[in-house]
């Protein structure tokens, strides 16, 4: 335990010290947030919620996929390539911790980028928030814990960074414009709908979007089993695949 | 004592053998090389010995324990420097020295290693930016942090310059004498010779000599030259002690020989004779020489 903390600890530090990545990753939301409030504003319609009201947790959903398919399965691949994973495999070091470390880095800093997200959207646009903290950040933390598990498969099954960089990008970018983030899987043809409900993210924004609109935890419960299944499904293949070299 | 035992060592990667059937032992407090060409199965050999990856077949104690079951318990008494490793980016020295003593119970102090390795000054540096004599001098720390009884060290001075090279020699005896053993592998003649306590010449992951350096040069039965530009006659040097023969070639006379007198008797019976004599040049045999013997390939640094 104190290997992970040492190691997140350190990783933490790194991050900052590479500032273009940093603010990228902590400011991608709010500036989402702020190009389209831009062109849409937040005033409520017939149902009550303006057009942020709906999109914040698909901002939300963005941000995790970006740290989770991108930023995670490169870091990793990158410190496999370099032989930097090798190294600490020579130690007592638990090379586990090294992976966990990262996993929490990028989760602190995906939580970094909400909060500023949540906070811009509250001053500028007044989001209207009539759900439950805990469900949200439950649903939030669901959400996280399946796409990271993606991300780690990614660096496990796939050996070289350029190639994990070319499968990351054709994950994310679908999940992006069909998981619901952008545009809602109702308005959607059905082939694109189908090909929306093979995303995890799908029902990860689908989850947040029920905590933020007040729904009771009940009615998630598709979507949970479906994030659980995914995290554990990825985890499994993922420890038993993962390759230090 | 036997610190690191091999047993008919093989390693496989898919069709390609990269050792087979390499048998050695390392005793405590020496320094041991395992000295042979590119592709020669030294990495491997490094990698199975310290668990780094699974052995195909043979036996591999270190420690008394074995790599593959016990790396654990055997991490925390041995040290390794791999090759081409590199560190996370942006990270400083005294933080990546930081991060590898809190994975030990009792590490030695980073402070005090740095700066016997003349890396003080560079504690707050970036590892990116250091050069390459220094960078291999912080992969030694590290090995050091573990204060450990066995030290690895994957062909350490390759791509340093020669002042460089000579400055981590150095750090590589103060290691025997602090009681640690040593086990490196090496492409460079020179440095197995200056180094290494007993040697392991290997190619083709096989091994083709085992033994001190000293006994590999004699025993290798490789005459040492002796050219020396005299009007003299060879016969002089008949009958010396160690001379197998001796031939006159163009105001030159060649000796070949061997031994501890060779030389010296060599020159007194020069002056013995009154002859008037120039230039001497004197060719020890050395491992290259062994290497071309043994295995008919040359040794192509």
């Amino acid at each position: 335990m104190t290997q992970v903390i040492a190691f997140t600890m350190l990783e933490t530090a790194l991050y900052t010290r590479n500032p273009v990545k940093l603010i990228s990753l902590i400011g991608i939301p709010v500036i989402l947030l702020v190009l389209m409030g831009g062109i849409y504003g937040n005033v409520p319609d017939a149902s009550g919620f303006g057009m942020i009201d709906r999109s914040l947790t698909g901002y939300i959903g963005m941000a995790v996929a970006f740290a989770g398919l991108m930023s995670l399965p490169l870091t990793l691949c990158q410190y496999r390539e370099r032989k930097i994973l090798k190294r600490f495999r020579a130690t007592p070091a638990n090379p586990a911790s090294i992976l966990a470390s990262q996993l929490i880095v990028n989760l602190f800093i995906t939580l970094a980028g909400v909060l500023l997200l949540l906070v811009v959207g509250k001053i500028v646009y007044h989001v209207r928030f009539p759900g439950n903290w805990g469900f949200l950040v439950l649903a939030f933390l669901l959400c996280s814990a399946a796409v990271f598990a993606l991300g780690f498969l990614i660096a496990s099954l796939v050996r070289d960074t350029k190639t994990a960089n070319a499968v990351s990008f054709v994950l994310y970018f679908p999940m992006l414009m069909l998981s619901g983030a952008t545009i809602p899987v109702n308005a959607m043809p059905s082939a694109m709908a189908n090909v929306s409900k093979a995303l995890p993210l799908t029902y990860g924004i689908d989850l947040m979007k029920l905590a933020w609109t007040g729904a009771p935890v009940a009615k998630g419960f598709s979507d949970l089993v479906v994030l659980a299944g995914v995290f554990l499904g990825c985890s499994a293949i993922s420890a038993l695949t993962f390759r230090w070299e | 004592m036997k610190v690191i035992e091999v047993e008919d060592l093989r390693k496989d990667y898919g069709n390609k053998v990269a050792v087979d059937g390499i048998s050695f032992d390392v005793r405590k407090g020496e320094i041991f090389g395992m000295l042979g060409p590119n592709g020669a199965g030294k990495s491997t050999t490094i990698e199975c010995l310290t668990g780094l990856k699974p052995r195909t077949g043979g036996k591999v104690k270190l420690l008394g324990l074995d790599p593959e079951r016990d790396r654990k318990a055997l991490y925390r008494r041995i040290g390794v420097q791999l090759q081409e490793t590199s560190y996370q980016d942006h990270v400083k020295v005294a933080e990546i020295c930081r991060l590898f003593a809190s994975f030990y119970r009792k590490p030695l102090a980073s402070e005090s290693l740095l700066k016997r390795f003349g890396l003080d000054g560079r504690k707050n540096a970036a590892v990116q930016s250091l050069s390459g004599g220094q960078r291999q001098r912080l992969s030694i720390v590290l090995a050091l942090i573990a204060n450990p009884e066995v030290v690895f060290l994957d062909e350490l001075t390759t791509g340093l310059d020669p002042q460089a090279r000579r400055a981590i020699w150095a750090c590589v005896r103060d290691l025997k004498d602090e009681g640690r053993t040593v086990f490196l592998t090496t492409h460079f003649m020179e440095e197995a010779e200056l180094l290494c306590d007993r040697l392991c010449i290997v190619n083709g992951g096989k091994v083709v000599a085992l033994d001190t350096v000293s006994s590999i040069l004699v025993g290798s039965g490789i005459d040492s030259v002796v050219t020396v530009e005299t009007p003299a006659s060879p016969e002089i040097f008949h009958g010396l002690s160690g001379v197998k023969r001796a031939d006159a070639k163009d105001g030159r006379i060649v000796v070949h020989g061997s031994g501890r007198r060779f030389l010296g008797g060599i020159v007194q019976a020069l002056e013995a004779s009154g002859a008037d004599y120039g230039e001497l040049s004197y060719k020890k045999p050395n491992l290259e020489d062994v290497f071309l013997s043994m295995t008919g390939t040359s040794f192509v640094q």
